[in-house]
């Protein structure tokens, strides 16, 4: 078998708490992805899938402004429609995507994870080292600017300023390789990157070094 | 350039629910209560059904007005906890929901420049 995306979905409100209804459409050793951006008025105070706490692997992340970008996981999520619950101490914006895969590694589901802010880049660039040639990258960008894909990378939801990738495939290679998206519209406001790699389940996972860094 | 708002008075907290229509691809919010939101976020949740169209999301703790559905339309506006909350569209096009200070709407009017939120 190898890692297939499994499921997409997004919303956005002004409220207090945004529900989002995803589908899991099949396949074993499922994992979800949960990731968008708020105003800054509060932070994300918890997500839930099918009543189940998902775990923050960034929140409340900010460079400047008004906004706060968060991603949260969830390992075998099952397979079928649920529930994602978002809920903050306030009322404001939200914007959020969820993204969901098979076949991903239940003990080390993510690997090479790293998160970063910008104001000044017209292209991001991430450049991770995979352990297996099958595993793939997921790359979510939001804040206040949109995101389109540029190099090894597909955007996969395209919402208001939250846009998701992904290698739409496997990597390829256990070299480095750089990942790289267009951001429009630089200036002084800015967004987040989250990312990070996807591994396969039945391979045992290596933490390797990564490293971002930003084209003008 | 000053933009003519309506005011509603703020009854509350909204809950709704949204679906998409099938065939249309229209989006419908159908009010719930509370407690019939905080029910989609328990394990195996049955979710709430519309005749011709899909369950895609739902809405916990929205600004309520007066209007006939309850949502704050564009422009209009309505007071809560001593500020003013705007609806209008931005300067990317999308439409938004802003706290202001108060002496920024005059006679019903506010200037559309506070729309200018990103740079």
């Amino acid at each position: 078998m190898a890692i297939a995306r499994t499921g997409t979905s997004s919303g956005n409100n002004t409220a207090s708490s945004l529900t989002i209804s995803h589908t899991n459409s099949s396949g074993a050793d499922q994992f979800l992805v949960v990731s968008g951006w708020i105003t800054a008025t509060t932070t994300v105070t918890g997500i839930t899938h099918n009543g189940v706490s998902m775990t923050a692997l960034y929140n409340a992340d900010t460079a400047a402004g008004p906004i706060y970008v968060a991603t949260f996981v969830l390992k075998n999520p099952g397979v079928g429609t649920y529930n994602v619950v978002i809920t903050r101490g306030s009322s404001g914006y939200n914007y959020f995507n969820c993204m969901s895969w098979s076949d991903v590694d239940q003990t080390t589901p993510y690997y090479n994870s790293g998160h970063v802010g910008s104001t000044t880049s017209t292209t991001q660039t991430v450049s991770l080292t995979a352990t297996s040639a099958d595993d793939w990258v997921y790359l979510f960008s939001g804040g206040q600017r949109d995101s389109t894909a540029n190099t090894n990378v597909t955007r996969i939801v395209n919402a208001v300023q939250t846009d998701s990738f992904d290698s739409n495939g496997t990597v390829g290679s256990t070299s480095a390789r750089d990942y790289k998206i267009d951001v429009a519209s630089p200036g002084s406001d800015y967004n987040y990157l989250h990312y990070f790699l996807l591994k396969k389940a039945g391979a045992a996972a290596t933490q390797n070094s990564n490293f971002l860094m930003f084209m003008n | 350039m000053k933009i003519k708002l309506t005011k509603r008075e703020y009854v509350g907290k909204g809950y709704y629910y949204n679906f998409k229509n099938i065939e249309t691809g229209l989006y419908s919010a159908v009010e719930c209560t509370e407690e019939d939101y905080a029910k989609l976020a328990l394990p195996n949740a049955v979710n709430p059904t519309l005749e011709g169209h899909v369950f895609t999301s739902a809405d916990g703790g929205t600004i309520k007005v007066d209007s006939p559905n309850g949502i704050l339309g564009l422009n209009e506006y309505t007071e809560m906890e001593g500020k003013y909350f705007v609806v209008g569209i931005d300067n990317k096009g999308n439409e938004v929901c802003l706290s202001v200070e108060k002496e920024q709407v005059e006679n019903d009017e506010v200037d559309s420049l506070i729309f200018n939120i990103w740079q």
